[in-house]
This record gives structure tokens, sequence and C-alpha cells, in this order.
């Protein structure tokens, strides 16, 4: 389990992703549908492997910050992290980027777990 | 070598690696069956079935089936039969409104008629993710039951929602039909599929195909046009391809033995195929995974 984006929230996602792109030289890595029908723009520098993703502001209302760690195995994963007495928002369930699973720490902080799946070959 | 895993549910794992295998038996519980590399025989009842990579086949409980197995190099294959409880469970889970899923995601499809597809199917997406997570567990010798479980809770979601997107997509493109012929349709349509999945490889006439499927020839075209946009031939061209990949991707036939294991003429027409499909040549396709 890896840390695989850093997300920032933004009113206005447009306005945040010229930021990045004018002032900070990142470049478009895509998009990524994390919870249903809220797409986040994904943006990275110098090819790193841990990308921005620009979220809408209002998913984030409640939370202090939304960690998403990249896992090989999402259901493996929320089953282990479940026995050691993490609570899970959902069990484990499917997006278009994959599969996901989330919980929530007690300040608040939301902290998912993305399987990323490509189903392009089919 | 054979690795049975029985769960205190009766649910049941198999894993296996063999060269033979030639099993008649009454099919006690819902199964389903994946062959990740080699050619596999069934016999259910009457119908004579070869399972190849890229499909599974799902067979209902009370069928009486043959599993054979006879090659040179092992075959790999994993069986998996849900017991009847476990099926009772999922079935009572899916049908009540479960909160635990965020609305209109797709884990949940309504359904009032909870039933079963024996045939074969593609193994595609999500269901082909955790099948393979799942195999790596068996091989790793796990024996969390919990866990296991939950895989196979999430396998049989997976079949389950492949089997309902293929009926609502004919009875969409069918709609103008009554209902029980939409049902008729779909059921005969389903036999061309299975017997363009089981034969891809040998020379496959139309009258044989419509026989198959208890169609008029035109009348198969006709419906199957209708019902997934494309025709048999198509259909079969496309099945050809994908096999043509998975043995490009995982093995180092020439392209010669390629195109006729896959039941195409020529090496040329092959080229030209896979090319105006995946843009891109075969040979750059398996140099693109070397």
């Amino acid at each position: 389990m890896r840390i695989k984006y850093v997300t920032i929230p933004s009113g206005n996602i447009a306005e945040a992703e010229t930021f990045f792109v004018k002032f900070l030289g990142f470049t478009h890595k895509g998009e990524l549908e994390l919870w249903p029908n809220v797409r986040c723009k994904l943006l990275s520098n110098n090819d790193s492997d841990v990308h921005i993703a620009i979220i809408p502001n209002k998913c984030t209302l409640k939370q202090k910050a939304v960690i998403i760690f990249n896992t090989e195995n999402c259901l493996q994963q929320y089953h282990e992290i479940t026995k050691n007495g993490v609570v899970f928002n959902h069990k484990p369930y499917y997006v278009s980027a994959g599969m996901i699973a989330d919980f929530t720490d007690k300040e608040g902080n939301q902290f998912i777990l993305l399987e990323e799946r490509s189903y392009l070959e089919e | 070598m054979e690795n049975v895993l029985k769960l205190s549910n009766e649910n049941r794992i198999c894993s296996s690696k063999l060269t033979y295998k030639n099993t008649t038996e009454v099919n006690n519980n819902f199964s389903l069956h994946v062959n990740f590399n080699g050619d596999e025989k069934f016999v259910l009842n009457k119908k004579k079935l070869r399972l190849f990579p890229h499909n599974f086949l799902a067979i209902n409980p009370g069928t009486l089936y043959s599993d054979i197995i006879d090659s040179d190099s092992p075959v790999q294959k994993l069986s998996i039969s849900f017991a009847k409880g476990f099926i009772d469970d999922f079935k009572t889970s899916f049908l009540e409104d479960d909160n635990y899923f965020p609305d209109n995601y797709g884990n949940h499809l309504p359904s009032q008629n909870l039933t079963f597809n024996e045939t074969i199917f593609p193994l595609l997406g999500d269901l082909k993710y955790n099948i393979e997570h799942l195999k790596v567990l068996i091989r790793s010798n796990c024996q969390d039951e919990l866990l296991l479980n939950e895989f196979l809770y999430h396998i049989l979601l997976n079949y389950y929602t492949l089997y309902q997107k293929d009926i609502l997509f004919v009875e969409e493109s069918l709609k103008d039909l009554q209902f029980a012929t939409r049902k008729e349709i779909y059921r005969r349509l389903s036999l061309a599929k299975e017997y363009l999945y089981s034969n891809f490889d040998q020379k496959i006439n139309i009258c044989e195909l419509s026989k198959y499927s208890c169609m008029s020839a035109t009348h198969l075209i006709r419906s199957f046009r209708q019902a997934y946009h494309t025709t048999p031939h198509q259909f079969l061209i496309n099945i050809r391809l994908q096999q043509a990949k998975f043995l490009l991707k995982n093995t180092s036939y020439p392209i010669n033995n390629i195109v006729t294991t896959v039941g195409l003429d020529s090496p040329s027409t092959f080229i030209k195929l896979f090319k105006m499909r995946y843009k891109v040549t075969p040979l750059k396709y398996r140099t693109s995974y070397n």
C-alpha cells in the first residue's frame, strides 16, 4: 500500500487546474472517478508516480484531508485493515477506475484504498 | 496436482494443474469453471462444450456433467462451487435494499427473479480481476475463510452483474418484441454464442450454428445483429482475435501456428484483422510484452 494521489480541494476545478499547469508546470494525466459521478482532475510533474488530484470542494466539507492509497488487491487490504479494528464507511465497491473502499479517522480525515483496474482491453 | 479447499459453509474451491482428467458427476451446487491456459471439454447433459482461456463456464445445480482434460501440457483451472445456503444469502442481500453501497452505483441491479444461465461467458472486467486474485490466494495456501468468502461473494456478484448486463442489453435491443419472445430469442442467441466460444478454432458454417441454436439461418443472423449490433461472423472474428492476443502475449508460438490455432485461414488476413481491431500489428503487440 502506498500513497498515490494527493488531493487538492477546489471550488473551481478549472481555475485550480490552470494554476497547476500554467504556473507550476504540471501536466494533465487524465481523470479519475472516486465517488459516483464525481470526477477528479489528475496532474503530475517530473513523471512522478504521485499525482495531484483536484477534487470538488463540496465532497470535502466534512473532511480535513483525503488520502488515497494505491493497492494491488483492495478486497484483501480491506479485509486486513478491518481485522485491525478499522470500520469502513462502505463495503468495497466498484467505480470506473476500479475498486474502492474508504474509511474516516476520528479527526474526519478520509482514507481511500484504490485498486486501479484497466477495462480497456475489453 | 489438484488442491481442493472446502470451506465450513460448504463452498468449495478447486485449483488444479492437470494433463488428464475424465470425471462425470451430478453438479450439486451452482459452479463456475475457469481455464487459464488450455483446452478443456465439458459435456453438460448431452451438450458438448469446449472451454478456452478468457472464457468461463457456469453450471447449474442438478446438471449431469463430464469434465475432460487430455493435453500434452498441464491445464491450469479453477472451479468454484457455491453452496446453496451461500447462494440463498446472496439472493437475500441482493434483493433487499442494501444501504452499504452508494446509490446508483451498479453494485445493485434490481431483480425479482434471480436465475443463472448455464453457458459460456467471456471472462471480463471485475470478474477477471477477482478470479485472478483468488487464484493467487489459493496458490499461497490462504486458509482465511472470511477473506475467501468475501472473494466468492464478489465473484458471484460480478458473474450476476455480467449476466444481467447481457440480458438487459438484448432486452433493450429487442424491446419491440413481446416479453416471452424476447426471452426465447435470448436463450437461442446464448446457444449461438456458446457454440462460437466453443468452436472458434474450427471451420464454422452458418447451417451448423443455426441448427445448434434452433433458429433458421436468416432468423439467427437477423436476431443476432438486432440483439448484439454485430453479425455472428464478426462476433466469431472477435473471439478469434481475443484468443490470438492471448497466445501472442502468453506463448512463443510462431504467428503461423497462432493463425491456425484460432481457426483463421491465412496470416495476411490475420495481420490485417488484428491491426484493424487493435491498431497495432501482432508482432509489435507481442514485442511490447517481451
